[in-house]
C-alpha cells in the first residue's frame, strides 16, 4: 500500500480526498465529518481557511482576529516574537488546546468546520489531512517507543487496514525520504538514541507519513543547534515535495521565512500586521514593526561595521495592551492618532496581495526595507538602549561565527544578498 | 544488566554486613537476653550463670558478633543451596524456623493488600490526575490526605470496631473476624477450602487497613506523574499524529506516568516484608512484626537480629528489583 | 509511613539571576515573597494555617481557664469512665476519673513540643550536611553521602524502640530528638541537590566572582534558594513526627504515664472503642484533625513555591 507521490508534482495526483476517505476500503474508524454540510464547489483549491480566529484564557486574548489561507503546495510563513499568538493559533486549527481554552472564529478545511468538532473527528483530521510538527525534538518523542513504532503507530491509526509489514516499509521510506541515514537499523532505536536534528527528521517523517494536505510547522527549527537547522530545513522541504502539501511554517526568525516561504504573515500582539508575499515584506515592508523585525537581523552585503538596531522595550502584556495600536509604545513613527484605535489591515502599494495595520503606512510607500529602517535609527546613537548590540562585536565569538556562518547557509534567497544600495 | 546486578548484589552485602555489625553491637549492648530468666522466682544465681556461659555472654560483643556471622550461612547440597541461621532464641528454638513461618503469614497479609493498593494507585491516580480540579480529583485527594494523616493503628482499630458493629448489627454471625490470621487449630478439623474461606475472613479487615494506608501515598504519586505526563510534548505530538485521546491517555500517558510509581512500589513493597508491626499487634497476627514485638519485649538481641536481617535483606532485593524494573521500563536508563 | 515521594517534594529553585551588579538583590528574596503572597492567597492553605494555630493556641490558653487539671483524677462515682457532658467533664472521663478534654489539651501540647523539636533537629542536620554535601568538593560530597547511605540503611524503628525499651524514663522531649536525629538523610539528599544545580547557576557565579564567601553564598543564595524544598519536607516531616509518636507511644516506647500525649490517649482508647467510644475517637479524630492540617500546610508551601499555572504557550 505505497501512498508516494512522485516528487516534483506536488499534489498532482492522488491526493487522498474527504470524499475517498470516507469509504476507504477496511476502513473501520473512517470518519464521514463533512457530511452534514453540503460541500461548497471546488472552484478554488484553498485547502485551510481561517477566519477571524480569536482564542482566549479567561481574561487574556492569545490570539485577536487572525485570518489566512493556504492552498495546496504553497508555504506560509507565520513570524512573530513569542507571545503573538502564532503558536496558539496553531494550535486552535489542530484542536489541540486545552478545554479552558475560548476559540471564535472559524477555521475550514475544504470547505468543513473544524471548530467545536469532537475528539473523534478531529482525530480523523489529525495527522491525516493536516499534520503538525513541534518546535522541541527532544521531547516531541515518546520516550518509551521505538523510532519505527512511533512512525507506524500514526499510519496505523489512520489506515486500519494496514498490514505490519507494510506499515513498517513505509516507515522505512520516510526515514528514508527525510535523509534519516542507515534507516534499516535506526527503525528499532529509541529517540534518546537520536541527536536533536535526527529526532526532528523523525518527527518530519511522522508528519508526512499519511500524505497530509496541509503541514503546520511550529518553530520547528529553533530548538535546535544552528548548524543542523539547514538540514532539517531541507528535510521539511522534501516532504512538501514529497507529499504535495500546503505548509505553514511558523517561527520568529525571518531568515528561515526567506529561504523557504512564498507569503507571509507577521504577527504581532495576537494580531496579523502585515501580510504579504516574501517579496513584498521582505524589500517593501510596510508595517514599522516588521521593519524592526528585518532591521535586526545582520547585514551580509555590507563590508563596513553596520549597527543592528533591535526594536526597543517589550512586547505588550496580552492582558494590558496599550490603547490603540498595540505596537505605538514602541514604534519610532508614533503620533497621537495611532492611539485611539487599532488599525486595520488594509492593502498597501496599490495591489491586493500586500496589506499592512498601520495608520502610518503612507510613511514607509515606496521606501525599500533598508530606506525603511532608517526611522529606527534616529537618536539611537544618544539613547541608551540597554539591550544594544553592536553588530562587529558579534563576530568576536565562536559562538557568532557559526550563527553567522549559518545564516549564510540558510539565506540564500535572502533579499539582503542582492545588488543593493547601501543605506548610509 | 547482569554485570549491574552482581555489582549491585556484592554492594548490598556490604552494606548488610555492616548494617548488621551496626545493630547487633548497638542492641546486644542494650538488651539483656536473661530477662525472661531473671522474672522467674526463686531462680539459681548458678542457672544464670550457667545460661550466660550457653548464650556466651560473657563473651565480648565483638567476639559474639563474629560467632553469629560465622554460622550465618549453612551451606547444603540441596535447592537452595544455602540456609540462613539466625541462632536460637532465648527458648533455645532456631530463630530461621519461626521466621519462615512468620514470613508465609505475613506475606499472606501484604499480598493482598499491595495488590489493593496497586489497583487504587492507577485507577485513581490516574482518572485524579486527567481530572484535574474537578469534583473527582478534588474527592480523591480528600480521601488521600486522610488516608495519610490517619495514625495506622487508630484506622486498623476502628475498621476493627466497625467490624464488629457490622458482624452483630448486619451479618448476625462472626462473618468478619476480627483477630488473628486463622481460627486456632483449625487445620485439625477442617479441609482445605475451609480452611482457605477462614483465612479469607481473617484477611479482610488486615488487608483494607494496610491497602488502604499504603495506597494513600501511591495515589498521590501517581496523579502527581500523570499531571507531568499529560504536559508533555509528546502527548500532544501523539495527538497530532491522529491518535484519540482516550487511546493517548493510555497507549503514552499511562506507560509513561507509572514508570516512577512502579519503582516507588518495589521500593515499598520490599518494606513490607518486615511485617506490618502495628497492623499484626491491632489484628492479634502471629507474622514478621509479631515476632519482632515479642522480641523486644523478651530483649531477645538474637530474635531481633534475625529479624533485621531478613527484613533487610528484602529490603535490599526489592530495591535492586526496582532499579532492574526502572531500567526495562524506561529506556533511557542505563545500568552501569 | 515513609517520605518516599522525594519528587515530589522538590520545588524549583528561584528564578532567573537578579540583575548582575546587585550582588545582594538574591532571586530568592523576590522569590519568597512571591511565595507568601501565593500561600497567602490560597484559600486552601489559609483554612488550614488557621485551624492548626487555631488549635495549638487554645490548647495552650484554655487550660489556664479550664476547671480541670489534665492530672487530676475525679474521685467522685459519677466521674468514673464518664460519657461526655457527664458530671461535668465535657469530653467524659477515663476509668481513673482524669478529665479527657484536659488530657487532649495536654496531649496536644506535648504534639506540638515533639513536631517542632524533631523537626528543627532533622532541618538542622539535613540542612548542614545536605549543603556541605552540595557546596563542597567530591571528596567532602562522597563522604557526607555515603554517611547519609549507611543511616539510611540502619533499620531507624528498630533502633528506636530498642532505646525507648532500655529508656523508658525518656519523655516527649527526648523522644522528639532521638526521632529527630533519625529523619534528615531524605533532606539532606534533597538539599544536596539543590545545592548542586544552584552551584552552576549565573547568580552563584556571579557572587563569586564578586568575592563572596562560601558562607555568604551558601547563607543569603543558596539556602533561600532551596527554601521551597526545604519548609515543604519540614512540614511533612512534623506531620510524620506526630503519627510515629502514636505509633511509638502504641508500641509501648513513647510517652508513658503520667505524662500523656495524643498517641497515648488513643493508645490506651484501643480497647475501649466499643464500650467507651469517646476515649478511642475523640483523641484519635484531633489527631486526624491536626495531622491533616499540617499536610494542607505543607501542600500549601509546596503550590506557593512551584505554581503549577495552566501554562499557555507561545
Amino acid at each position: 500500500m505505497h501512498m508516494r507521490k512522485n516528487a516534483g508534482e506536488p499534489g498532482a495526483q492522488g491526493r487522498p480526498d474527504l470524499a475517498k476517505h470516507a469509504t476507504a476500503p477496511g476502513g473501520v474508524d473512517v470518519v464521514e465529518f463533512e457530511t452534514d454540510q453540503p460541500r461548497p464547489a471546488r472552484s478554488t483549491d484553498v485547502l485551510l481557511k481561517v477566519e477571524n480566529l480569536e482564542v482566549a484564557f479567561g481574561s487574556l486574548k492569545a490570539v485577536r482576529g487572525v485570518s489566512y489561507e493556504v492552498r495546496r503546495g504553497e508555504t506560509l510563513g507565520i513570524v512573530g516574537e513569542s507571545g503573538s499568538g502564532k503558536s496558539v493559533s496553531s494550535m486552535a486549527v489542530m484542536g489541540l488546546l486545552p478545554k479552558t481554552a475560548k476559540i471564535t472564529g472559524s477555521v475550514t478545511f475544504q470547505g468543513d468546520e473544524l471548530l467545536g468538532r469532537n475528539d473523534k473527528v478531529m482525530s480523523a483530521v489529525r495527522g491525516k489531512k493536516i499534520a503538525m510538527i513541534f518546535q522541541d525534538p527532544m521531547t516531541s518523542l515518546d520516550p518509551v517507543y521505538k523510532i519505527g513504532a512511533q512512525i507506524t503507530e500514526t499510519l496505523k491509526v489512520h489506515s486500519p487496514g494496514l498490514s505490519r509489514q507494510g506499515a513498517r516499509d513505509r516507515a522505512l521510506e520516510l526515514l528514508k525520504i527525510v535523509g534519516i541515514p542507515n534507516a534499516e537499523n535506526r527503525m528499532n532505536d529509541y529517540p534518546h538514541e537520536f541527536s536533536g536534528g535526527m529526532r526532528q527528521r523523525v518527527v518530519i517523517a511522522i508528519a508526512m507519513a499519511n500524505n497530509p494536505d496541509v503541514i503546520i510547522a511550529d518553530e520547528p527549527t529553533t530548538a535546535l543547534d544552528v548548524t543542523v537547522q539547514a538540514t532539517v530545513l531541507e528535510a521539511m522541504k522534501a516532504a512538501q515535495v514529497e507529499t504535495g502539501a500546503a505548509l505553514i511554517l511558523i517561527t520568529h526568525d525571518l531568515g528561515v521565512i526567506a529561504g523557504v516561504a512564498e507569503r507571509v504573515l507577521v504577527m504581532y500582539a495576537g494580531r496579523a500586521v502585515e501580510v504579504g508575499s516574501v517579496d513584498d515584506v521582505f524589500y517593501r515592508p510596510r508595517m514599522p514593526y516588521t521593519v524592526g523585525l528585518l532591521n535586526s537581523l545582520p547585514r551580509l552585503d555590507v563590508h563596513e561595521k553596520t549597527r543592528l538596531t533591535p526594536i526597543t522595550g517589550t512586547p505588550p502584556s496580552l492582558q494590558h495592551l496599550p490603547a490603540g495600536c498595540p505596537f505605538s509604545p514602541r514604534c519610532p513613527l508614533y503620533e497621537p492618532h495611532c492611539s485611539t484605535a487599532e488599525p486595520e489591515l488594509v492593502e498597501v502599494d496599490g495591489h491586493d496581495k500586500h496589506w499592512a495595520a498601520c495608520f502610518r503606512t503612507d510613511q514607509l510607500v515606496g521606501q525599500d526595507r533598508y530606506e525603511a529602517g532608517e526611522i529606527f535609527q534616529t537618536g539611537s546613537e544618544d539613547s541608551e538602549l540597554p539591550g544594544e548590540v553592536i553588530g562587529d562585536d558579534l563576530h568576536d565569538t565562536p559562538r557568532a561565527d557559526l550563527e553567522r556562518d549559518a545564516a549564510q547557509t540558510q539565506s540564500t534567497g535572502l533579499p539582503g544578498q542582492g545588488p543593493k544600495e547601501t543605506p548610509r | 544488566m547482569l554485570i549491574f546486578t552482581i555489582r549491585r548484589l556484592i554492594g548490598s552485602i556490604i552494606v548488610l554486613l555492616i548494617t548488621s555489625f551496626l545493630v547487633f553491637t548497638y542492641v546486644a549492648s542494650e538488651y539483656d537476653p536473661l530477662k525472661p530468666y531473671r522474672q522467674i522466682p526463686n531462680i539459681k544465681p548458678q542457672t544464670l550463670a550457667n545460661l550466660r556461659h550457653q548464650f556466651h555472654l560473657d563473651q565480648p560483643v565483638l567476639s559474639r558478633y563474629w560467632d553469629w556471622l560465622s554460622h550465618l550461612i549453612d551451606p547444603t547440597w540441596s535447592f537452595p543451596f544455602i540456609h540462613f541461621n539466625f541462632g536460637l532464641d532465648y527458648q533455645n528454638n532456631p530463630i530461621s524456623g519461626q521466621l519462615a513461618t512468620r514470613l508465609e503469614v505475613t506475606t499472606r497479609m501484604i499480598v493482598g493488600a499491595i495488590l489493593l493498593a496497586m489497583i487504587m494507585a492507577i485507577v485513581l491516580g490516574v482518572i485524579s490526575g486527567v481530572r484535574r480540579d474537578k469534583p473527582i480529583d478534588v474527592g480523591v485527594t480528600i480521601l488521600t490526605f486522610i488516608l495519610i494523616a490517619l495514625p495506622t493503628f487508630w484506622f486498623a482499630a476502628l475498621l476493627k470496631d466497625m467490624a464488629i458493629r457490622a458482624n452483630t448489627g448486619i451479618f448476625h454471625e462472626r462473618f468478619l473476624q476480627v483477630t488473628l490470621e486463622e481460627s486456632p487449630g483449625i487445620e485439625n478439623y477442617a479441609g482445605g477450602w475451609e480452611v482457605f474461606r477462614d483465612q479469607l475472613t481473617h484477611l479482610v479487615l488486615p488487608t483494607l487497613s494496610l491497602g488502604l494506608l499504603t495506597a494513600a501515598s501511591w495515589i498521590r504519586y501517581q496523579r502527581a506523574s500523570t499531571i507531568e505526563v499529560l504536559d508533555a510534548d509528546y502527548m500532544r505530538l501523539a495527538r497530532a499524529k491522529g491518535v484519540r485521546n482516550r487511546t493517548v491517555i493510555r497507549r503514552h500517558g499511562l506507560r509513561n506516568a507509572l514508570i516512577p510509581l512502579v519503582t516507588v512500589m518495589a521500593i515499598d513493597v520490599g518494606a513490607l516484608f518486615g511485617g506490618a508491626i502495628i497492623t499484626e499487634k491491632v489484628y492479634a497476627w502471629n507474622g514478621m512484626g509479631d515476632f519482632l514485638f515479642k522480641a523486644f519485649t523478651n530483649e531477645d538481641s538474637y530474635a531481633v537480629i534475625g529479624w533485621v536481617m531478613v527484613s533487610a535483606i528484602f529490603v535490599v532485593l526489592f530495591n535492586l528489583l526496582a532499579d532492574l524494573l526502572y531500567a526495562v521500563l524506561d529506556p533511557r536508563i542505563r545500568l552501569t | 509511613m515513609s517520605i518516599s515521594s522525594e519528587i515530589d517534594l522538590v520545588t524549583p529553585v528561584g528564578p532567573e539571576s537578579p540583575e548582575l551588579g546587585d550582588e545582594f538583590g538574591s532571586a530568592s528574596k523576590s522569590q519568597g515573597r512571591q511565595a507568601l503572597e501565593r500561600f497567602v492567597r490560597s484559600p486552601m492553605a489559609m483554612i488550614a494555617t488557621v485551624i492548626f494555630v487555631g488549635i495549638v493556641g487554645f490548647c495552650y490558653i484554655y487550660p489556664l481557664f479550664y476547671r480541670w487539671n489534665y492530672a487530676f483524677a475525679d474521685q467522685r462515682t459519677c466521674a468514673e469512665s464518664a460519657k461526655p457532658g457527664v458530671c461535668g467533664h465535657p469530653f467524659g472521663t477515663d476509668a481513673s476519673g482524669l478529665d479527657l478534654f484536659a488530657q487532649m489539651m495536654r496531649g496536644m501540647q506535648r504534639d506540638f513540643v515533639i513536631m517542632i523539636v524533631s523537626t528543627l533537629v532533622t532541618l538542622t542536620i539535613g540542612i548542614l550536611i545536605g549543603a556541605v554535601a552540595g557546596y563542597f568538593s567530591s571528596l567532602t560530597d562522597n563522604l557526607l553521602m555515603r554517611f547519609v547511605d549507611l543511616m539510611l540503611s540502619v533499620p531507624v524503628l528498630v533502633i528506636l524502640i530498642v532505646y525507648g525499651n532500655r529508656h523508658p524514663d525518656m519523655g516527649a522531649f527526648q523522644l522528639a530528638v532521638v526521632f529527630g536525629l533519625f529523619g534528615w538523610m531524605g533532606l539532606a539528599r534533597l538539599v544536596r541537590a539543590q545545592f548542586l544545580a544552584l552551584k552552576e547557576r549565573e547568580f552563584v557565579e556571579a557572587a563569586h566572582a564578586m568575592g563572596a564567601g562560601n558562607l555568604r553564598i551558601i547563607m543569603r543564595h543558596m539556602i533561600p534558594n532551596s527554601l521551597g524544598t526545604i519548609l515543604v519536607f519540614g512540614t511533612i516531616f512534623a506531620a510524620l513526627s506526630i503519627v510515629t509518636e502514636t505509633s511509638l507511644t502504641y508500641l509501648g516506647v513513647g510517652v508513658h504515664f503520667p505524662d500523656t500525649s495524643l498517641g497515648l490517649l488513643i493508645s490506651n482508647g484501643v480497647d475501649a472503642a466499643s464500650t467507651r467510644w469517646w476515649l478511642f475517637y475523640l483523641p484519635g479524630i484531633l489527631i486526624v484533625i491536626v495531622v491533616l492540617v499540617v499536610n494542607l500546610i505543607g501542600e500549601g508551601i509546596r503550590n506557593a513555591f512551584d505554581p503549577r499555572h495552566n501554562r499557555v504557550r507561545d
